[in-house]
């Protein structure tokens, strides 16, 4: 039985983590949540791209409210590759509340502290193009 | 709760599923694949090199990967990472790269300022007051129908596929919220209703930088610039598109007439 569930957010389509993807302790699932879609007035034609690019993923889709469909799942933690979405953040703060969330961060484009405030893209660019050009913004991933 | 289907004989069976799922969403499948497959498919062919010198071209080598990018199919990375490999001169590439940092720019100052994620950074640089602007988009913008042939083009084309080329974005943008008066906040809604890699941050402060409520100054256009860069791609006929027949000096003197009138 899977120990962990890797829930793929709308914002997070794929499958490759800094996770250990070949154990069998977790499952991937995505939750097909129709208030959520809903509340973001997605078009018919971003929700077929969605759920066409879902097939291509190892995982179940699962169709409900996301806190009813992880409350159900007999897992402890749930594991959730970060985003930068308002709305989906929001969702995470209660998914929060009902079960333990470890987040999967992603290899920034450059390695530049987010909190740092740059009010025209020439000043971020100045300090971006430092490590844009290089592979993995000269990071280690 | 219900495990849903994976497995489908053909995309027209997918997409009867997918509209028993959401009976509620409007319009018609994109023709536009989702898929990781579909996204290697894209990346294999990009030409970052060609794209520098023809990304503001209607059929310009454009690599059509933001809905990808959006919904976190490739990251930023991925794709930087895929770029650099063989390409030695940062300059050939730099256009590419810069694009993706424009990305990542907006949504570094999204993260640390969501109030203005829907309300003016700055103040309009229009001679106009936000509150000049409507609140709603008219019923012939939202069927693209507004006598303008080539905007009409591309709000077709947005409505029937969900990806309207960048430049071809601008100019929207800048037609409603320039030559029709009207917020940036209703077009930037209807974007992202409608645009398969519609990101929030991206799509709303590049209408506040078309706006001039975050940039220096409002971004407008003409028919010369559409005909240069769209010719043969949407009607670019001066008596399909007069409003847009003139030149930046007369077109700024008849939207923004409480500024005085800059050269060039």
């Amino acid at each position: 039985m899977a120990e962990k569930i890797l829930l793929l957010h709308e914002k997070a389509l794929r499958y490759r983590f800094d996770f250990d993807q070949t154990s069998n302790d977790f499952k991937a699932i995505h939750i097909w949540d129709d208030a959520y879609y809903r509340m973001q007035r997605y078009s018919f034609k971003r929700l077929v791209f969605i759920y066409e690019t879902l097939l291509e993923l190892p995982l179940e889709i699962i169709h409900g409210n996301t806190l009813d469909v992880l409350k159900a799942q007999n897992v402890e933690q749930i594991v959730i590759p970060q985003t930068g979405d308002q709305a989906l953040t929001n969702l995470f703060k209660e998914i929060e509340k009902i079960k333990t969330v470890q987040y999967l961060s992603e290899t920034p484009f450059v390695p530049i502290d987010r909190t740092f405030q740059f009010k025209r893209f020439f000043k971020y660019w100045n300090q971006a193009k430092k490590t844009a050009f290089l592979n993995n913004g000269n990071l280690c991933a | 709760m219900s495990i849903l289907e994976r497995h489908f004989d053909n995309r027209d069976d997918l997409v009867s599923y997918v509209k028993q799922l959401a009976p509620w969403a409007e319009g018609n499948a994109s023709e536009i694949r989702g898929g990781r497959l579909e996204c290697e498919k894209r990346i294999s062919s990009l030409d970052a090199v060609r794209y520098g010198k023809t990304r503001n071209y209607g059929n310009g080598s454009v690599s059509m990967l933001s809905p990808f990018i959006h919904h976190g199919v490739i990251t930023l990375n991925e794709v930087r990472n895929y770029v650099i490999q063989g390409n030695d001169s940062h300059k050939s590439i730099e256009s590419f790269i810069r694009e993706l940092g424009w990305r990542d720019f907006w949504a570094r100052f999204a993260e640390n300022n969501e109030y203005f994620l829907w309300n003016d950074v700055e103040h309009y640089k229009t001679g106009y007051a936000s509150d000049h602007y409507q609140e709603k988009l008219p019923e012939d913008i939202l069927e693209g129908d507004t006598g303008v042939a080539c905007i009409d083009g591309f709000i077709s084309e947005l409505l029937k596929t969900g990806y309207v080329h960048n430049h071809a974005r601008m100019y929207i943008a800048s037609y409603i919220v320039h030559f029709r008066g009207i917020k940036w906040q209703v077009g930037a809604r209807w974007f992202l209703s409608h645009l398969l890699d519609g990101d929030i941050a991206s799509n709303n402060f590049s209408w506040q930088w078309i706006a001039s409520t975050f940039s220096n100054k409002p971004y407008i256009f003409n028919l010369e610039n559409v005909h240069k860069f769209f010719n043969g791609i949407v009607n670019t006929t001066p008596s399909k598109n007069s409003v847009l027949n003139a030149s930046y000096q007369t077109l700024q003197k008849r939207l923004f007439p409480n500024l005085e009138i800059q050269d060039g």
